[in-house]
């Protein structure tokens, strides 16, 4: 195990309060956390990455309880490894969602991540809730504890040629509000672009005016 | 004495023979090779399978009863040679494994993962004391999710390869032979089918009837049991150009 999942392991059993944003452009897709992760009505740590890698062109966003999020993302990370080996080309991102839902079915994870991905048949962007829903969405979505304010952003902010820049935009400012107004979400950004060539992680401490 | 009997290696299918084979596996070829063949053959943008299901006729038997290409996906069939109800158990294991991966992935996105699935399956009873061998060679065509025609044949052994043209049971060497002779890279269906009647028709010696035969052809968009008439017209169609 990483040093990363030790520590948090330590702090949280509670549920982690959020804002988890995802927004799908046609030429990639876009997803955007805060960095605060509470411990009842604490701040237990201010500078989490809540984006995951699992995929060299997917991530999952960290959303409900620590530990189950970071385990959900050690076994989705060597399910995707030993796909590749033993078929000799990478995981589809549409079957992604389908090992995740397996997985809540074999244990209870306290979790609500968002999905997103590229591949060369095109761009994903999912939730997989722990009752084994698996939603895709073509637009936009927000999980965790700042899910209406974010929402709200949202869904003023996007339209159809939404381009990726405008996409991090407005998943900064979904963010941004969601910090202000949810108790539980804050101490800047995380945002990550996600395009075939890879996925672009960039963290900040506090909420930058512009990326 | 029991330990310095000869044929004591026979007694156990999955202890070695002297030579380092493994007799049982043999006998489960040579009961392949004894029983009517399967042929496959892949073309541009599919796959055509054919099998034999009886050597003889009879009015009183209703051939369609008798099934030797069974459908294990939406694009994936599976033909066979051997003991007739071997082949249906593999093709029910074929469709559980199927219905795993679409479980566990979402899709069949390859037909290599099923094979490699079967394979395992088949390789389990050779090692067990208490299993035989399955009686039987499968052919097993479908569609990869990037338009791949796939064509794989899996020996009484578990050992699976990949062909564009194959045939398996009896007088499958001359089949393979005339395939050989005659295969050539991107023809298309009817070239295909034209080219599967024919080297069954050249080798199970009297003039083949339709009713003796399933031939299925699959492609992108289509599984296609090919009905009595067309396999007549097929026959009729080879038939005509040889006089």
């Amino acid at each position: 195990m990483n040093n990363n999942t030790k520590e948090a392991g330590e702090i949280s059993e509670e549920k982690n309060g959020t804002t988890t944003v995802g927004i799908k452009t046609k030429d990639g897709v876009v997803v955007a956390t805060d960095r605060k992760v509470s411990y009842f009505m604490s701040t237990a740590k201010k500078d989490m990455n809540k984006i995951m890698p699992i995929h060299d062109t997917a991530v999952m966003t960290m959303a409900g309880v620590v530990g189950h999020a970071q385990k959900v993302r050690d076994k989705l990370q060597g399910k995707v490894t030993t796909y590749e080996s033993r078929r000799g080309r990478k995981m589809p991102i549409e079957s992604i969602p389908y090992v995740l839902r397996n997985m809540f079915e074999e244990d209870h994870y306290h979790i609500g991540p968002i999905l997103a991905g590229v591949d060369n048949t095109g761009n994903y962007l999912y939730e997989v809730e722990p009752n084994g829903a698996i939603i895709s969405y073509k637009e936009y979505t927000s999980t965790g504890s700042g899910v209406q304010f974010a929402t709200g952003v949202l869904e003023q902010g996007y339209h159809d040629d939404i381009t990726l820049e405008e996409a991090q935009e407005l998943a900064l400012n979904a963010i941004k509000t969601a910090s202000e107004r949810d108790n539980f979400t804050g101490d800047g950004l995380v945002i990550a672009t996600i395009t075939e060539d890879g996925v672009d992680t960039n963290l900040y401490d506090s909420i930058p005016d512009k990326l | 004495m029991y330990m310095n009997d000869k044929k004591n290696y026979l007694r156990g299918h999955s202890i070695f023979g002297s030579n380092g084979n493994l007799h049982q596996i043999e006998y489960a070829e040579k009961s392949v090779n004894s029983s009517e063949p399967s042929v496959g053959i892949q073309f541009e943008n599919g796959i055509v399978l054919l099998s034999q299901k009886t050597t003889k006729s009879s009015p009183l038997l209703i051939h369609d009863s008798i099934e030797k290409i069974h459908r294990i996906d939406e694009q994936i069939g599976m033909a066979f040679s051997g003991h007739i109800t071997d082949g249906r158990i593999l093709a029910e294991k074929l469709r559980e494994h199927t219905e795993e991966e679409k479980l566990q992935f979402g899709n069949v996105s390859e037909t290599s993962v099923l094979i490699h699935a079967i394979s395992e399956d088949i390789q389990d009873t050779i090692k067990s004391t208490e299993l035989r061998p399955y009686g039987v060679s499968l052919l097993v065509g479908g569609i990869d999710f990037n338009g791949t025609p796939q064509l794989y044949k899996i020996d009484p052994s578990g050992a699976p390869s990949a062909w564009k043209g194959v045939a398996i049971g009896k007088n499958c060497s001359d089949i393979q032979q005339h395939i050989e002779n005659n295969y050539v890279d991107k023809m298309d269906k009817d070239e295909a089918l034209k080219l599967i009647i024919e080297s069954i028709t050249k080798y199970t010696g009297d003039k083949i009837q339709p009713e003796l035969l399933d031939i299925t052809i699959i492609t992108e968009d289509d599984y296609i049991e090919q009905s009595q008439e067309t396999i007549q017209k097929l026959i009729n169609n080879i038939g005509d150009k040889d006089e």
